[in-house]
C-alpha cells in the first residue's frame, strides 16, 4: 500500500511566493503562513498525486545530483501534512516501522547529501499590515481618516 | 572612547540599507551591536526585508538582530502577494467603468528590486486622467463598497499636469504582466521623476523612499531618456538631480553615464545635513497625520504645541514654495512657507465653497 502511495500537494486558497532561498505559503483560509526550505518546496512541488514516494525521490535525485532516500520524502511528507499542504483527503498511509522524527532526522542527516526538509510556521500578513496610513484624501466616503486608519463616520 | 565612535542611527541606517536593491548586495558595512541598534527603526520604516537582503549573505545572517529582519521579509513578501490580488482586483474594476490608471510606488516601484516583496507594499496610489475621477471613485466606492485596498487616487504632484501633460504621461506607461492582467505603470523616466519628487515632498523621512530613487536610478536601460526624466520644469529639475546626488552621496548609488545637468548638481550640505536628521524619525508611525488644527484650536492645552508642530522643515519649505535647493539660508523660506500654510487655514473655509472638487 505505502509504496504505491502518489502524494497530492493542496493547491486551492493558498498564496505562493517562491523566494531566493525559500517558497512561502500562505493559507487563505486558515490563515496561516509557512516557510518551505528548498528541499520541502521541491517534494510539495513533485506531489501531483501521479508521483510515488519513490519516484519523487527518484526525481529530486535526478535535479539535486545526489541520492536522495525515500525517508527523505517522508520526513517532508510528514510536515507537509502537518500544516495542511496535502490535499484534502490525501490517502497518506501510516508508516510500516515508525521512528520518531528526531531519530529520523538524525539518521538522515548523518546521510543525507541534500539538506533536510524544513517547514515552518511564520507570521501571517494581516490587510493592515500591507497598507501605508491614509490621508485625509485617501478614505472611502463615508469614513474619515483618524490617525491613519479610515475609521467609519460617526465613530 | 567607545561612545564617541557610536555611529548615529541615520548613518547606520545607511550602511544597513546602501546597495540593498542589487541582486548581489554589499555586505552591510556593519556590527551586530549596530545592527540590533536600528532593527526597530528598520522594521518601523519599511526596510527590514532589504536590510535582509543584504545581511543573509553575510556574517550578520546568525545574530539575534537579524531574526526580525528575516520575520518583515517573510511578511513583506506575502503582503505583496496578496496585494496584487488587489491590484488586478482595482484595475478590474476601473476598467469597467472606462477609467484605465497608471499605478504608482507600491508595487510599480518594487519592480525596480530583485523580489517584489523587497519593497513593503503600501496602499494602491493610482493616477486617472484628469476629469476621470468622479467615474474613479464611484466605481472603486459605489453604493456598495466593492473595493477593499486602501486606494489613493489624490497626488498632488500630477495635480498640475493637466490634460496635454497627462497625454505625454500616457504614451509613455507601461503595461506590465501580473498573473493574468497587464497593469499600467509610470514609463521608467517618469518613475524616476516621480520618486524624486515624491522624496523629497515628504522632506525624505524614509530612508527607503531614497532606495527606490536609487534603484531607478542604476536600472535605468542604455536608451534612458534623461531629459524627460529631469522634466521641463527648472526647479523641478534641480529637485530631480539633488535626490540623485542624495541617493549617490547617502547610499552609494552608482551610474557613469548620468547627463552633465545631474552631475554638476550638488545637493547643498544643509540638505544632505537635514535628510540625516530626518532619518532619526523615519518610521511611519512618528508621521502620522495630525490632529485637524481646527480641533487643536478648540482645546487651549492643544493648542501652541499643534502651531509648533507645524513648523516646516527646510525640504518641505522649499517644496512647497516650489524653490529650487541652493546654498542660501532657510529661515526666509520656512517663514514665508508657514505665513502661506496660515493664510491658507485661515481662508480655507472660503476656498472650500467656492472650488468644484474635480478638475
Amino acid at each position: 500500500m505505502a509504496e504505491h502511495y502518489m502524494p497530492h500537494a493542496r493547491r486551492s486558497k493558498l498564496v505562493v511566493r517562491e523566494l531566493a532561498d525559500e517558497t512561502l505559503v500562505y493559507d487563505v483560509e486558515g490563515h496561516r503562513a509557512h516557510c518551505l526550505n528548498p528541499t520541502a518546496a521541491l517534494v510539495w512541488g513533485l506531489c501531483d498525486g501521479e508521483n510515488t514516494v519513490s519516484r519523487i525521490a527518484e526525481k529530486m535525485g535526478e535535479r539535486l545530483s545526489a541520492r536522495v532516500p525515500d525517508e527523505l520524502v517522508r520526513l517532508a511528507l510528514d510536515q507537509l501534512a502537518d500544516r495542511g499542504l496535502l490535499a484534502p483527503g490525501d490517502p497518506r498511509p501510516a508508516m510500516a516501522n515508525p521512528v520518531s522524527r528526531r531519530a529520523m532526522i538524525r539518521r538522515l542527516g548523518l546521510a543525507a547529501a541534500v539538506a533536510l526538509p524544513l517547514v515552518t510556521s511564520i507570521i501571517s500578513p494581516t490587510p493592515a499590515m500591507a497598507q501605508s496610513p491614509c490621508n485625509e484624501t485617501s478614505c472611502p466616503p463615508g469614513t474619515t481618516c483618524q490617525a491613519g486608519v479610515c475609521e467609519p463616520d460617526g465613530v | 572612547m567607545r561612545e564617541a565612535n557610536r555611529k548615529a542611527a541615520p548613518a547606520l541606517l545607511a550602511a544597513a540599507l546602501a546597495g540593498s536593491w542589487r541582486d548581489s548586495p554589499p555586505a552591510p558595512a556593519l556590527a551586530a551591536d549596530e545592527l540590533a541598534r536600528i532593527v526597530p527603526l528598520l522594521v518601523g520604516a519599511g526596510g527590514a526585508a532589504r536590510a535582509w537582503w543584504k545581511v543573509r549573505r553575510s556574517s550578520l545572517r546568525d545574530c539575534a538582530a537579524a531574526d526580525a529582519l528575516r520575520e518583515a521579509y517573510h511578511a513583506q513578501a506575502l503582503q505583496s502577494a496578496l496585494q496584487e490580488r488587489e491590484i488586478e482586483h482595482v484595475f478590474s474594476l476601473l476598467r469597467s467603468a472606462g477609467v484605465e490608471p497608471v499605478l504608482l510606488k507600491g508595487w510599480a516601484a518594487a519592480g525596480l528590486y530583485p523580489e517584489r516583496g523587497l519593497r513593503p507594499p503600501g496602499d494602491i496610489d493610482l493616477c486617472i486622467r484628469p476629469g476621470q475621477y468622479e467615474a474613479a471613485k464611484a466605481a472603486l466606492w459605489g453604493p456598495e463598497r466593492k473595493g477593499t485596498a486602501l486606494t489613493d487616487l489624490n497626488h498632488k504632484e500630477f495635480a498640475r499636469l493637466g490634460h496635454a501633460g497627462w497625454d505625454g504621461l500616457y504614451a509613455r506607461s507601461l503595461l506590465v504582466p501580473l498573473n493574468g492582467s497587464r497593469i499600467r505603470v509610470l514609463g521608467r523616466e517618469d518613475q524616476l521623476r516621480f520618486l524624486c519628487l515624491h522624496l523629497l515632498r515628504h522632506s525624505a523621512y524614509r530612508p527607503v523612499w531614497l532606495c527606490d530613487v536609487a534603484a531607478a536610478l542604476e536600472s535605468a536601460p542604455a536608451d534612458f531618456a534623461w531629459g524627460v526624466a529631469l522634466g521641463s520644469d527648472a526647479t523641478e529639475r534641480n529637485w530631480v538631480a539633488c535626490a540623485l546626488n542624495l541617493a549617490r552621496r547617502l547610499l552609494g548609488a552608482r551610474r557613469e553615464d548620468l547627463p552633465e545637468e545631474a552631475c554638476a548638481t550638488r545637493a547643498p550640505a544643509w540638505l544632505v545635513a537635514e535628510v540625516l536628521r530626518q532619518w532619526e524619525r523615519p518610521c511611519t508611525v512618528d508621521h502620522l497625520p495630525r490632529e485637524l488644527m481646527t480641533v487643536s484650536l478648540g482645546r487651549p492645552s492643544r493648542a501652541l504645541p499643534a502651531l509648533l508642530a507645524r513648523w516646516p522643515d527646510p525640504i518641505r519649505a522649499a517644496v512647497g514654495l516650489r524653490l529650487p535647493f541652493g546654498d542660501g539660508p532657510r529661515l526666509p523660506s520656512q517663514i514665508a512657507f508657514y505665513s502661506v500654510r496660515t493664510a491658507d487655514f485661515l481662508t480655507s473655509p472660503l476656498r472650500r465653497k467656492r472650488l468644484p472638487r474635480d478638475d
